[in-house]
């Protein structure tokens, strides 16, 4: 039971169910440096679980709450007697926990039904009033869940005598009181929306127990209360590091070219434009845009410029990252550019395997689990609702232009400490064969299309590629990565020719994404037995240098190659496979080597 | 009523009561459980519905004197 609880991310709150967020949060223990909040809580409908639901997050997002929770139903004794508990208990918060089930029965009992909305706002604002005057505690309106009471059909609403037309008027006046008040509003009603009114509102719960709401939903509406709570602590989220290749795009750039990125009005690519409209109108409120990607600068500088239907340019990011390095430091490099704290940042990206590094590099950083359908990006965003704040002020947009034009990271930055150690912990699988009917369609693809981490880039016809796999004179392999996160499919692919003694290195390609997760290595030593089943001493190198695969000028150096001179544009490099010495890589090797002539 | 049924509703019972022991019974009610106030009792409902993909009605929620009638209202949800 002492047992402290699992670290979490505070957006993966909202899912939490309501039993474990509780005894999550019972686990957490209190350190010195977490911030106390005072919160009273004044309900018109049950309080017991929405307190612990609240506390719990509060908890587990390293703040220490004080709540004060008043007797159900007691708002307004509370409220206007100057010795309550409320008072007394010295909060900082006044939470207003109201709900449309207590208003229709103060509805019901009402002769004026016309004036209902307004005589409410009245009686509400009264209860403001006279909290100002006994205590300088922000306080925190709940708004009401427009009801399922469809006296008029289609109608109701317009009607203002209805308790639907009443509720929503009473919610329009709310926003603007609460704004000329300093008080500030908690949209239940958006909480409610989102999650299904037939399912939120459980009517049972209501009638056994005063519940307003499900209190499987309490998880969602307390950390969206705690949302507000920390905001006025200044706990918010300021930059927003963005992914491309399959994020804000549909594709890979490195390897699709911009002419096969999906962006634009069709299927996919509308699912994506829509989602960079969503993050421009984040922009426009006053959050930073920043980029972090594994591609070449030149490219996605080339893409924001000049395709024609993406929605984000150049200029709406802060900062651009786009290398092949680890994204931990590259994040980092974004903050030092940035200057802001690592808990106001947001890390999205659709490959599992760079959310989890992020993750256990910068535990900070929020990195939520996307949906795998770009087109429920927007709504995920929504559920944790991540993006707290008031309208941008001026500084805010200042600060923008500010960094605008700030391009990638000048200065090399270390590798990530950690990321040998994560890579090692993968649980990662290769699966390796010789290029067959299943595997050819995905290898013609990464012979046409590779440029960057492509060795030779000689673009094979699908007949060359049959031939080179029926031929005896030479061995091919793909490359098949998966690990506990999920399989990335094929990833590499390589083509071996036999010229007397040596093993000749015709095509090596690998997908960038797999980068530093010491494929290379396994490759080379893949390469080496293959070159023994073709009974070969030797292995030459080809490297033949075009305006994209910079990335791969050294890599044969760097993995025990030497220098074997020039073959007209091409470098050669070789190696004498006695001399090969193998390392300890974490990747587990799958699937039986080929048979070869004996 | 089969044990892998009472067993998957023990799970709940052990996940809501925060008690990896704890050994259901027919006769079991809720002052035989530490913890099972009115608020354990809502989460419990939940719990169960949640896991089963049932929903209990008004009268069934009222109506439970001890476990046996929660399993064997539970269990006759599933079966038709």
């Amino acid at each position: 039971m002492t047992e402290p609880p699992p670290t979490r991310q505070t957006w993966e709150l909202p899912d939490l169910p309501l039993h474990r967020l509780i005894s999550e949060g019972r686990r957490v223990t209190r350190t010195e440096d977490a911030g106390i909040l005072r919160i009273a809580v004044l309900g018109d409908a049950a309080t017991q679980h929405y307190c612990q639901a609240l506390g719990a997050v509060l908890k587990l997002r390293g703040w220490w709450p004080e709540l004060y929770e008043a007797e159900f139903d007691t708002i307004a004794q509370e409220v206007l007697d100057p010795a309550s508990g409320l008072y007394r208990s010295g909060p900082d918060f006044v939470v207003l926990f109201m709900t449309a089930q207590a208003l229709w029965h103060r509805f019901s009992a009402t002769a004026d039904k016309g004036s209902f909305a307004d005589d409410s706002l009245a009686r509400i604002v009264e209860l403001w009033t006279q909290l100002k005057t006994h205590s300088t505690a922000t306080i925190v309106q709940h708004n009401f869940v427009v009801p399922l009471n469809r006296s008029h059909g289609n109608h109701t609403p317009a009607i203002a005598e209805t308790f639907v037309g009443a509720v929503t008027q009473l919610n329009a006046l709310l926003v603007d009181a609460a704004a000329a008040h300093g008080v500030v509003l908690v949209d239940t009603e958006f909480q409610a929306s989102y999650h299904g009114k037939r399912h939120w509102l459980d009517e049972r719960l209501w009638c056994q127990a005063r519940q307003g709401l499900s209190p499987s939903f309490l998880p969602s509406l307390a950390k969206s209360v705690s949302d507000l709570l920390l905001a006025e602590r200044g706990v918010c989220v300021k930059c927003v590091v963005v992914d491309l290749d399959n994020t804000i795009w549909g594709g890979i750039l490195a390897e699709d070219g911009r002419d096969l990125i999906e962006i634009g009005q069709t299927e996919l690519g509308l699912a994506f434009y829509r989602f960079q409209l969503f993050l421009l109108e984040l922009k426009l409120r006053g959050v930073i845009l920043a980029i972090c990607s594994k591609n070449n600068e030149h490219d996605v500088v080339d893409m924001l410029d000049n395709h024609p239907d993406m929605i984000l340019r150049r200029n709406d990011f802060a900062v651009i990252v786009a290398n092949f390095d680890d994204k931990v430091s590259n994040i980092l490099a974004i903050r030092d550019k940035l200057n802001l704290g690592l808990e106001s940042f947001v890390f999205l990206d659709d490959t599992a395997f760079e959310r989890a590094l992020v993750r256990k590099g910068l535990p900070q950083v929020q990195v939520p689990e996307l949906s795998e359908d770009p087109a429920d990006f927007i709504a995920d965003l929504a559920r944790w609702n991540l993006f707290e704040g008031r309208a941008a002020t001026a500084e805010d947009l200042a600060r923008l232009s500010y960094y605008r034009g700030e391009d990638a990271r000048r200065e090399i930055r270390a590798k990530f400490a950690g990321l040998d150690e994560f890579v090692a912990d993968l649980g990662m699988t290769a699966e390796v064969k010789a290029f067959d009917g299943f595997s050819l369609p995905r290898v013609l693809q990464l012979v046409n299309r590779s440029n960057q981490f492509n060795l030779t880039t000689i673009r094979h016809t699908e007949a060359d590629l049959q031939r080179f796999a029926a031929d005896a004179q030479c061995a091919t392999f793909t490359v098949r990565l998966a690990d506990r996160l999920g399989d990335n499919g094929i990833i590499a692919a390589v083509i071996l020719r036999k010229a007397g003694s040596d093993a000749v290195v015709d095509t090596w390609i690998m997908s960038c994404r797999v980068l530093g997760r010491r494929v290379e290595e396994l490759t080379v030593q893949l390469i080496v037995e293959r070159a023994k089943d073709l009974g070969c001493a030797r292995v030459v190198g080809r490297y033949t240098p075009t305006e994209k695969n910079a990335l791969v000028e050294n890599l044969y150096l760097q993995h025990g190659f030497s220098d074997a001179g020039v073959d007209g544009a091409t470098r050669l490099y070789c190696m004498d496979i006695q001399h090969y010495s193998p390392r300890t890589i974490p990747i587990a090797i799958q699937g039986a080597r080929p048979v070869t002539a004996t | 009523m089969r044990d892998d049924f009472i067993e998957r509703v023990q799970n709940v019972f052990r996940e809501v009561f925060e008690n990896d022991t704890l050994a259901i019974f027919n006769e079991m009610q809720a002052k035989d459980v530490k913890g099972w106030d009115s608020l354990a009792h809502v989460n419990l409902i939940m719990a169960l519905e949640d896991s089963f993909q049932v929903r209990f009605t008004t009268r069934e929620v009222m109506g439970f004197q001890n476990v046996g009638e929660m399993l064997a209202c539970l269990h006759g949800k599933l079966a038709g």
